[in-house]
């Protein structure tokens, strides 16, 4: 069978709640035959955030490169915006604006399942960066936000959901925001359509 | 302002209506401000249900109205059928996952409950959430000796809700 049955996690981030776009990201997932086993609204504590972001200098150097990159092309001066132009120490600062975002507000996290959830999701979602984002997509049809405008605000972007990145992504990220007895199996109709012999 | 308390029965989860429905309450200007799947135990279905004999009879003869329309007599005593019933609903409520929320806002409680519709599939509205989304009936329900699937709970009074929140959500 060519099933790679995956479960990955979602964060319908405080910009998507406060706008009051739960149920349309939630239903984009659910149309694509994608299964809700685990939901919860929750407030993050600063502790939870910071385990969910990653902390090594690796994770930090390719956050500040990305930056560092989307300013050159535009001829804006980092330094000027982040006080220095190291990609590690640009890499914290950011960390520490997605902390304070994902902290400001409440956030819906759920486990998706099926097929290739984690790229599935990732697809329906979009580009990171809205700008550049498909219309379509999640990021593309409900964000107008850029790099820019985000790091001129000393702010991450609001991007409206999270979604993991790869496997061990993952696996890390729903450890983070759900207990084992916070994730429920049960069948479907659509479970047959797309995972039964024929 | 107001809460009220949403349950999004097994149903609705299985067939992939949570965002549907939560987003017609969203749309509408109320605000989710909690959530959360979780299966129900027996006990806790049977805690949303009203425990008298009143509502039971009423729940009986209500089923015995729906046989009479499709010129059939269903011979039973309404209050014991009733108490049939309210099994039936233990049982169709934790089926499965569930997803139980609050929605805030101006009077939450009486715009719910008009968004969802009438608990009769066959009279609820379209562009109500039971009128669009539900084709099941009591008498056919009943027939199969189940529960008529409802798709969403929602709290008949402010006092209910405010009950209902404490037995989910603490507070």
């Amino acid at each position: 069978m060519g099933v790679f049955m995956e479960r990955t996690l979602v964060l319908v981030k405080p910009d998507g709640v406060a706008r009051g776009l739960i149920g349309e990201v939630i239903k984009r997932f659910e149309l694509s035959g994608l299964k809700i086993v685990g939901m919860k609204m929750v407030r993050a504590t600063e502790d939870l955030a910071s385990r969910h972001y990653p902390s090594s200098d690796e994770w930090f150097r390719k956050a500040g490169q990305r930056s560092i990159e989307t300013f050159k092309a535009q001829s804006i001066d980092i330094n000027k915006r982040f006080g220095t132009t190291d990609p590690i120490s640009i890499g914290r600062i950011i960390k520490s604006w997605l902390v304070k975002f994902i902290t400001s507000g409440e956030v819906v996290a759920m486990v998706l399942e099926g097929n290739r959830a984690i790229d599935n999701v990732r697809r329906l979602i979009g580009e990171t960066d809205p700008l550049k984002a498909l219309p379509g997509t999640i990021r593309g049809d409900f964000s107008i936000d850029n790099v820019i405008l985000g790091n001129s605000l000393s702010r991450p972007m609001v991007n409206v959901v999270h979604a993991s990145g790869d496997k061990k992504e993952a696996e890390n990220e729903i450890g983070t925001w759900f207990e084992k007895s916070e994730l429920y199996d049960y069948n479907t109709g659509a479970d047959d359509v797309f995972y039964k012999e024929w | 302002m107001e809460r009220e308390f949403i349950m999004l029965k097994p149903d609705g989860v299985k067939r992939r209506l949570v965002g549907e429905i939560f987003g017609r309450f969203e749309r509408a200007g109320l605000n989710i401000t909690a959530m959360k799947m979780l299966q129900l135990t027996k006990e806790q279905a049977a805690s949303l249900y009203p425990d008298n004999n009143e509502w039971f009879i009423a729940l009986g003869n209500k089923a015995k109205k729906a046989f009479g329309e499709h010129g059939e007599e269903f011979n039973v005593d309404s209050l014991q059928h009733g108490k049939q019933i309210k099994k039936w609903v233990v049982e169709y409520v934790s089926s499965g996952p569930v997803i139980v929320a609050i929605a805030e806002g101006n009077d939450a409680v009486y715009f719910v409950r008009k968004f969802i519709g009438s608990t009769d599939a066959r009279v609820a509205q379209p562009g109500t959430i039971r009128g669009d989304f539900l084709t099941d009936t009591i008498y056919t329900a009943t027939k199969e000796k189940r529960a008529n699937r409802t798709l969403i709970h929602a709290s008949e009074s402010r006092e209910l809700a405010e009950r209902e929140i404490k037995l989910f959500f603490g507070n």
